[in-house]
């Protein structure tokens, strides 16, 4: 029992004590106190007996004060935690233990103060906070659950989390079959019976997303883990968690589905799309530019730039488009760009780069987007050829209806003036010349009538009855038939066909073309020359051309070159000339898609070449 | 009857030239009636009678649709030529086209000779009123 004047063995053993302890009077002076007490503290002197507790811990407590004092007064006050800042300024964690100090005769003659270091033990405390915080947080955030099974007991301990995920009441007891069942039958709870088994097994852990429908019937996706206990060596139990990834699956489910949905899109365009990096190094692709590229595989393309596809040329153009885009953040919209293709042919393309924006304003790259428009615009070369046509053949219809309102309504008007005289004429010998003239007048309009048809005709026929012909022999007939007018004007023909010239043609139309041309040559000779008349061979483009040159009159082609081929044109005067016969040779060679042309000179003779279409 | 001195009649139809001659002959006594089957060969004689200082014909019945030269070169070159005189010209066709009529007026804009457009048949009426214009 310690006195109220400490003897030296008492002080001796005080000092030795374990714990760090002071006994401390009432005057607030250290009577005795532990090495360990000094130590504990750290004090700036280890001369601590009768001092003053307040001069030796400066920063003691008002809380530590009171609770002193209460011991002077027989109190018994709790420990107190304190933070304590020692000597050399180290923070730490102490616990105050106060008692009151009796003497023999149970007076108070100070306090007896226990402190002890527990800095080790409020870290670890509030580490273990610190920890428990963020494993709830992490659970309720993350909808992570764990579980444990003793296998001794077979229990199977589930937090509260999993009671959430699989929507079970609070008085819900899992067992490990029971916990099985919350699987979807099949697949899911295949897998996990197998994870279990071979962890008891095998040692094995597992970590599968599976599906699993909730007690109230709702069908979730879990990620389920768990890993085998063991207790020296042998199964004691089983360990895991269960994590609620459905949000994260339907996510990426719908991700996935979009993404299909666009590559899907993308893909089936008509149109090329690219996306380039910054080199021109291309990074996406669909499939019609893969197709554009000649490349097979995808990957063999996504990294390349132009240079590996195309030809140097083309490759340089491309990246001078891509940089000027890239550098100007322009875009460039519809270009019409030509390409050679393998086969020779070309293709037309309308290219558009659009420059694409990173976050931070600077260029990341570009999305191209090409489209095919060589059928477009092969459309657009037919259907301006038939516009053409069209108008071509408008203004002949335009022409022909004119001529022939024109015609007849001569003819009618001669008829109108001629019956006119008839009814007032009293004179016979001028009557007789009235109603010759009117059937001179008759005849005529037959004639027209019969010449309008032919025209009409050759209009109206088509292209699909041409044949191959031998041209040598074509010449050789309408030569046969005309011989007697031929002979009769001592005609020379001379023909430099080459032997076995094939032409397309309708028959009937060739020879009534050179029917025409021949009698024409013969109805303009020289006065006093002898006709010659010469047929030639040669070859323009798709064209065969059949040359016929004469030694006739000629035309003076200045004057009258425009109207040569027009209906009732006449140039020489001749009575015979109807001015009929070069507006149907015309007629008939365009309507076989062929064209004529003439060249003469007044005096020298003329030379028509007419220009047989060889294309189809 | 009016006189008149001198008629071209420049047309390929010989039944309309028959017809004017015969519808002249009933209006006026005219003693010159020239014809021309096409219009080279009036501008010519035209052409030669201005050189030869010759009196110049009154009146032009002139036809539209001709080989070599149609109605409109005629014109084109006629309108051109020195001439003093005012010759009647009388353009008689079987066209009642809007077009040709409308030539026919740039042609009146240009020349100091009258242009009259008729259409065929012509009449005696028409003949008459053309003969008694020149007359007078």
């Amino acid at each position: 029992m310690l006195r109220n004047t400490p003897t030296t063995t008492n002080q001796f053993l005080i000092k030795q004590l374990p714990k760090a302890t002071a006994f401390i009077n009432m005057d607030f002076n250290v009577a005795l106190a532990s090495d360990k007490w000094a130590d504990v503290l750290n004090m700036e002197t280890t001369e601590i007996t009768h001092k003053n507790i307040q001069d030796l811990l400066p920063t003691m407590s008002d809380k530590l004060n009171e609770n002193l004092q209460a011991c002077f007064h027989g109190k018994f006050p709790g420990p107190c935690i304190e933070t304590y800042i020692d000597f050399n300024h180290r923070t730490k964690w102490l616990e105050w233990t106060n008692i009151p100090w009796f003497d023999e005769n149970e007076n108070i003659i100070g306090a007896i103060l226990q402190t002890e270091d527990v800095t080790d033990r409020i870290n670890s405390e509030q580490k273990i906070e610190k920890l428990e915080f963020i494993l709830k947080e992490t659970v309720e955030v993350g909808k992570i659950g764990s579980w444990e099974y003793n296998q001794l007991q077979d229990s199977l301990n589930c937090c509260p989390m999993i009671r959430n995920i699989t929507e079970v009441d609070d008085d819900y007891e899992f067992t490990m079959d029971n916990s099985v069942n919350f699987y979807k039958v099949g697949y899911n709870r295949n897998t996990i019976s197998m994870a279990i088994y071979s962890a008891i097994e095998n040692k094995r852990s597992w970590n599968e997303s599976l599906q699993i429908i909730t007690a109230k019937g709702k069908e979730k996706w879990v990620n389920v883990s768990g890993k085998p206990l063991y207790n020296n060596g042998n199964y004691i139990g089983l360990i895991g968690t269960i994590q609620d990834i459905t949000d994260y699956i339907l996510t990426e489910q719908r991700t996935k589905h979009s993404e299909h949905l666009l590559k899907t899109l993308i893909n089936n365009l008509p149109i090329h799309i690219y996306i380039k990096d910054t080199e021109s190094r291309k990074l996406l692709v669909n499939r019609p530019e893969l197709e554009f590229c000649g490349i097979a595989n995808e990957n063999d393309l996504i990294g390349k730039d132009d240079f590996d596809v195309f030809d140097k040329i083309t490759a340089q153009r491309f990246r001078e488009e891509d940089m000027e885009v890239m550098v100007s953040q322009n875009p460039m919209l519809n270009k019409e760009i030509t390409l050679d293709k393998p086969d020779g042919s070309k293709s037309t393309y309308l290219s558009s780069k659009i420059p694409l924006k990173g976050t931070n304003g600077e260029t990341s790259g570009l999305v191209g987007i090409t489209m095919d428009i060589s059928e477009l615009k092969q459309k657009e070369k037919e259907l301006k050829k038939l516009i053409s046509v069209t108008s071509l053949q408008n203004k002949k219809l335009v022409s022909f209806a004119h001529i022939v309102s024109h015609n007849l309504r001569s003819h009618s008007a001669n008829f109108s003036m001629l019956l006119n005289f008839l009814n007032t004429e009293e004179d016979e010998g001028e009557k007789t010349k009235i109603v010759r003239m009117l059937s001179e007048a008759s005849n005529e309009l037959m004639e027209t009538l019969h010449n309008l048809n032919e025209i009409v005709a050759i209009n109206t026929e088509s292209v699909i009855n041409k044949k191959n012909v031998d041209l040598n022999r074509e010449v050789n007939n309408v030569l046969r038939d005309l011989a007697d007018v031929l002979d009769k004007n001592r005609a020379t023909v001379i023909t430099e066909i080459p032997k076995d010239t094939h032409i397309h043609v309708i028959p009937d139309y060739l020879e009534s073309i050179l029917f025409h041309i021949i009698t024409n040559a013969i109805k303009y000779k020289k006065p006093g020359v002898d006709p010659i008349i010469k047929f030639g061979l040669t070859y323009v483009q798709n064209y065969t051309v059949l040359s016929i040159e004469d030694n006739g009159m000629g035309i003076d082609l200045m004057k009258y070159g425009k109207k040569l081929f027009g209906m009732y044109k006449s140039f020489h005067g001749n009575l015979d000339a109807k001015g009929l016969g070069l507006y149907i040779v015309k007629n008939k060679i365009e309507a076989m898609e062929g064209k004529i042309n003439a060249k003469s000179q007044v005096g020298v003779g003329t030379t028509f070449n007419l220009y047989f279409n060889e294309e189809n | 009857m009016k006189r008149i001195n001198m008629i071209f009649i420049v047309d390929d139809d010989p039944i309309t030239v028959f017809g004017i001659k015969k519808m002249l002959g009933a209006v006026a006594d005219c003693r010159n009636i020239l014809e021309f089957p096409d219009g080279e060969k009036a501008i010519e004689q035209i052409k030669r009678m201005i050189l030869k200082k010759q009196e110049l014909p009154d009146i032009i019945f002139l036809d539209i649709n001709m080989p070599i030269m149609d109605g409109w070169e005629f014109l084109e070159e006629f309108v051109n030529l020195p001439i003093t005189k005012i010759i009647s010209i009388n353009i008689v066709t079987s066209s009642i086209d809007q077009n040709d009529k409308d030539r026919s007026d740039n042609f009146k804009s240009m020349t100091h000779h009258p242009i009259i457009f008729n259409s065929k048949p012509i009449l005696r009426k028409e003949i008459e009123e053309i003969t008694n214009a020149v007359a007078s």
